[in-house]
C-alpha cells in the first residue's frame, strides 16, 4: 500500500484528468498583467473618489497637500452630500492621518501605531481561525461518517450563523469574562462554520471508484479518510479557510469592543467612531488597516494552498 | 519528494500561526503582583466606557499609588460597546465595583433578576447632558422642541431629554418625533436632526473641534443653543460608585469599600489640583486619544465633581430625590428605591482620612483652547 500514495489514487480516477493543461500564457506573464490589471483599476478608483468630490463636495482648502507644496483653493459646482470631508474624506488626507503622530507629542504615526494594533488583532483571529478551523474539520469528519448526526447536527450548525455576532459576543464576554479568551472564542464562532460546510462536501468528493476501490482492498475507514477523502477534501479546505481567514478577523475586532481589549484594531475603531466628526479620516485610516490585514491573512493562506496543491487542475486560479 | 515538500510547507505556514498564537499569550499573561507589598485586598472597578478622562479620577488614584497605600490591589475592567456596567457590577462574580448613572441602577433594581447594586459614593455632583442645536433654528428652550426631529440616545441616556420636553408640555410622537442617534454627533452636522443630545465633556466638544466645511474653520460655540438640563429642573445624576449589598454584607468588604473610596477620592482631589497630569494618565491608557479634547473633558469633568459641598462622594438628598422623580414620572421605575438604595456612611468614612480639601468649594472651571480634531 505505501506505493499507492493518495495524490495518485485521486489523479488516476479524478474525471478532470483531461482538464489538467496549463495556462496558454506562461504564469509569470498572466501574474504581470494581473497586476497590472489591478493597479490600474486602484487609480481609477482614486481618480474617480477625487473627480467627485471636485464636481460636489465641499470647498478644497489645502496649503501643502502630504507635503509636496501643492496648493488647492477650489469650490465645487455642486453639494452632495455624499461627497463632503464627513462621508468621503479625501484619500491623500487619510493618507496624511497615517502619517501624522497617533497622539500629540507621540513618537509613533498613526500607521505605525495601527499596524501594531493589526498584529495584535491577527495574534487574536490567528488562534480563533486554528481552533474554529480544527473544529470544523473534526465536525465535517464527523457528519460525513453518520447521517444521522449529519441530519440532526447540520441544521444547528447552520442556525449558529444567523445570530447576529453583535449579539453573541457581549453573552460570550460575559460567560468568559472580558479577556483574550472570549476575543479568541468569538473568532473561532465565525471560523468554524465554513470549514464544517465545505469539508461536508469537500470529504465527499472523491469518485466513488476510488471508494469503491478502497473497499475492495478491505481498507478501513481512517485509511479511506487518509488516503482518499482527505486529499481529495483540499481544495474544499482551503476555499474554506480563505474565507475563515478574513472572517477571523472580523471576528477578532467585534470581540475586541465589549472584551474591553485595549491593544488592538477594535478599541481604535471605537475610539474613531466616536471621534468621527472632528476626524473623519482617521477612522477610514482604521478601516483601511482593518482590510489590508484581512487581505493579508487571505493572502498566507492563498500562498499555502499554492504549494500544497502545486500540480493539481485549477490550483493556480482563485 | 513532493510529499515532504508539501508537508514542509504546510508545517511551516502553521508553525506561522502556532508562533502567533504563543505570542498572543504571553503578552497576556497576568502581570506580576507589586513587589514586596503586603497582602493587598485585589478589587475589580468597572468602568462605564472605555478609558477617557470621565475616568481620570481613579487613572491618578492608580499611577499615584493611592490604592496600594491603602491595601488595595484595582484592577480596572474597560467598558465598551454592549457592555452594560449595572449589568455586569451586578453579577454574583461581577466587578466588586461599577461606575454607572443613577436612573439605570435604579432600573436594573426593579429588574429580574433584580440588582443589589448600592450607591456608595455620589461621585458627580451635576448631569452632564446638554441639548444641542444649530443657531437658526432658534430652539432655546424645551418649549421650543414643538414640530421639531429630536435626537436622543437609547440604552437609558435619553430620559433627561424626555423629560424635559413632558415637563414643557409636549408628548412625544405628536408635538415632537424623537431620533434615536448614533454616540456622535454625524446627525446634527448632517442637520437630519434639528437637535442633538450632547455630553458637555465629550459630544459638544467634538462639535467645536470639527471645521465648518464652508468657512473651513472650527465651529464657535456662538454657532450652536445649548440647553443644559440642570437648569430645566430634570437633571439627574450620573457617575457615582456602586457595590452590591450582597457583596458589602461579607465581614470586611465594608472596610475594604472604605480603603477603595479614600484611594479614589484621592485620585479626583489630585485631578482637581492636578489636571495636566490626570490628562497624561488618561491618554497613556487610550493611545486613539486626542490630548486636546481629553483636555477638554478633564476640564469638564471636573466641573461636575466640583464643588461638591458636602465633600466628595457624599449625596445630596435633594439630587437624589430629584433623580427618583424625573426616574418615576418618565417611567423608568415603578416605584421609589428603599432608603438603603444609597448609603453615605462608608463615604463619610473614608473622607474621615482625608486630610486634604475634599470640598473643592472655591473650584472655578477653567478655559481650555479647542484644538482641530481634539488631537
Amino acid at each position: 500500500m505505501a506505493t499507492a500514495g493518495p495524490i495518485d489514487l485521486r489523479a488516476r480516477f479524478s474525471p478532470d484528468e483531461a482538464a489538467l493543461t496549463a495556462d496558454a500564457a506562461g504564469p509569470s506573464q498572466s501574474r504581470r498583467r494581473r497586476i497590472l490589471t489591478f493597479a490600474a483599476f486602484a487609480i481609477a478608483v482614486l481618480v474617480l473618489w477625487e473627480a467627485v468630490k471636485w464636481l460636489g463636495g465641499v470647498p478644497w482648502r489645502f496649503e501643502n497637500v502630504l507635503g509636496t507644496g501643492l496648493a488647492i483653493d477650489h469650490n465645487p459646482p455642486f453639494r452632495w452630500a455624499l461627497a463632503n470631508d464627513l462621508n468621503l474624506p479625501h484619500w491623500f488626507s487619510i493618507l496624511g492621518a497615517l502619517a501624522a503622530p497617533v497622539q500629540r507629542n507621540a513618537e509613533l504615526s498613526l500607521g505605525q501605531f495601527l499596524a501594531g494594533a493589526a498584529f495584535y488583532t491577527w495574534r487574536e483571529a490567528a488562534i480563533g481561525f486554528l481552533v474554529g478551523a480544527l473544529l470544523g474539520l473534526v465536525l465535517a469528519t464527523i457528519f460525513v461518517h453518520s447521517r444521522l448526526l449529519e441530519r440532526a447536527f447540520v441544521p444547528y450548525v447552520v442556525a449558529s450563523q444567523t445570530i447576529p455576532i453583535v449579539a453573541l459576543a457581549p453573552m460570550i464576554v460575559y460567560a468568559f469574562g472580558p479577556n483574550v479568551t472570549s476575543v479568541v472564542i468569538i473568532a473561532t464562532y465565525l471560523t468554524f462554520f465554513p470549514v464544517t460546510i465545505a469539508m461536508i462536501r469537500g470529504l465527499r468528493a472523491p469518485d466513488p471508484r476510488a471508494l469503491e476501490l478502497m473497499r475492495s482492498y478491505a481498507a478501513g475507514r481512517w485509511a479511506i479518510y487518509q488516503k482518499v477523502r482527505l486529499p481529495a477534501s483540499l481544495p474544499y479546505l482551503f476555499t474554506a479557510l480563505k474565507i475563515a481567514a478574513t472572517a477571523s478577523i472580523v471576528g477578532a475586532i467585534i470581540g475586541e469592543g465589549p472584551g474591553g481589549i485595549p491593544d488592538g484594531l477594535g478599541r481604535a475603531i471605537i475610539n474613531f467612531n466616536q471621534q468621527y466628526i472632528s476626524g473623519p479620516e482617521k477612522l477610514w485610516a482604521a478601516i483601511l488597516v482593518s482590510s489590508l490585514l484581512g487581505i493579508s491573512f487571505f493572502v498566507v493562506i492563498r500562498v499555502a494552498e499554492l504549494v500544497v496543491l502545486r500540480g493539481r487542475p485549477g490550483a493556480a486560479e482563485g | 519528494m513532493t510529499h515532504t515538500r508539501r508537508f514542509l510547507a504546510l508545517a511551516s505556514a502553521a508553525s506561522f500561526v502556532v508562533s502567533a498564537c504563543s505570542g498572543g499569550t504571553a503578552t497576556t499573561a497576568p502581570s506580576a503582583a507589586p513587589s514586596g507589598a503586603a497582602a493587598l485586598d485585589e478589587v475589580r472597578l468597572q468602568l462605564q466606557w472605555v478609558p477617557q478622562a470621565q475616568f481620570a479620577g481613579y487613572f491618578a488614584a492608580v499611577e499615584q499609588g493611592f490604592y496600594e497605600a491603602n491595601g488595595i490591589k484595582l484592577t480596572i475592567v474597560d467598558g465598551g460597546p454592549d457592555v452594560i456596567p449595572q449589568q455586569a457590577g451586578s453579577a454574583a462574580n461581577g466587578p466588586e465595583f461599577t461606575i454607572s448613572w443613577v436612573p439605570k441602577v435604579l432600573e436594573a433594581r426593579e429588574g429580574t433578576p433584580a440588582s443589589d447594586l448600592v450607591d456608595i459614593a455620589q461621585i458627580f455632583q451635576r448631569s452632564g447632558t446638554l441639548s444641542v442645536s444649530w443657531k437658526d433654528s432658534n430652539i432655546t428652550s424645551p418649549a421650543d422642541f414643538k414640530g421639531k426631529k429630536i435626537g436622543v440616545w437609547d440604552f437609558g441616556n435619553e430620559f433627561e431629554v424626555t423629560a424635559g420636553a413632558k415637563k414643557a408640555g409636549l408628548e412625544q410622537g405628536t408635538d415632537y418625533e424623537k431620533v434615536i442617534q448614533p454616540f456622535d454627533m454625524t446627525l446634527l452636522l448632517s442637520e437630519q436632526i434639528d437637535v442633538a443630545e450632547a455630553m458637555i465633556y465629550n459630544e459638544y466638544a467634538q462639535v467645536l473641534e470639527s471645521k465648518n466645511p464652508e468657512t473651513g474653520k472650527l465651529y464657535q460655540p456662538g454657532d450652536l443653543n445649548v440647553i443644559n438640563w440642570n437648569d430645566e429642573g430634570v437633571a439627574m445624576l450620573q457617575d457615582a460608585l456602586f457595590a452590591r449589598a450582597s457583596w458589602l454584607a461579607k465581614a470586611g468588604n465594608e472596610d475594604i469599600a472604605v480603603r477603595f473610596l479614600k484611594a479614589s477620592f484621592q485620585g479626583w482631589i489630585y485631578c482637581r489640583t492636578n489636571p495636566a497630569d490626570c490628562i497624561q494618565y488618561t491618554v497613556k491608557a487610550g493611545s486613539t486619544l486626542g490630548t486636546g479634547h481629553q483636555t477638554w473633558m478633564m476640564n469638564e469633568i471636573n466641573a461636575l465633581a466640583w464643588p461638591s459641598p458636602n465633600g466628595i462622594g457624599i449625596m445630596d438628598p435633594a439630587k437624589w430625590q430629584q433623580t427618583v422623580d424625573v426616574s418615576l414620572g418618565a417611567g423608568i421605575i415603578k416605584a421609589a428605591p428603599p432608603a438603603e438604595a444609597y448609603r453615605t456612611d462608608l463615604a463619610t468614612k473614608a473622607l474621615e482620612g482625608i486630610t486634604d480639601d475634599t470640598k473643592g468649594a472655591d473650584f472655578q472651571k477653567g478655559v481650555v483652547e479647542v484644538t482641530e480634531g481634539g488631537n
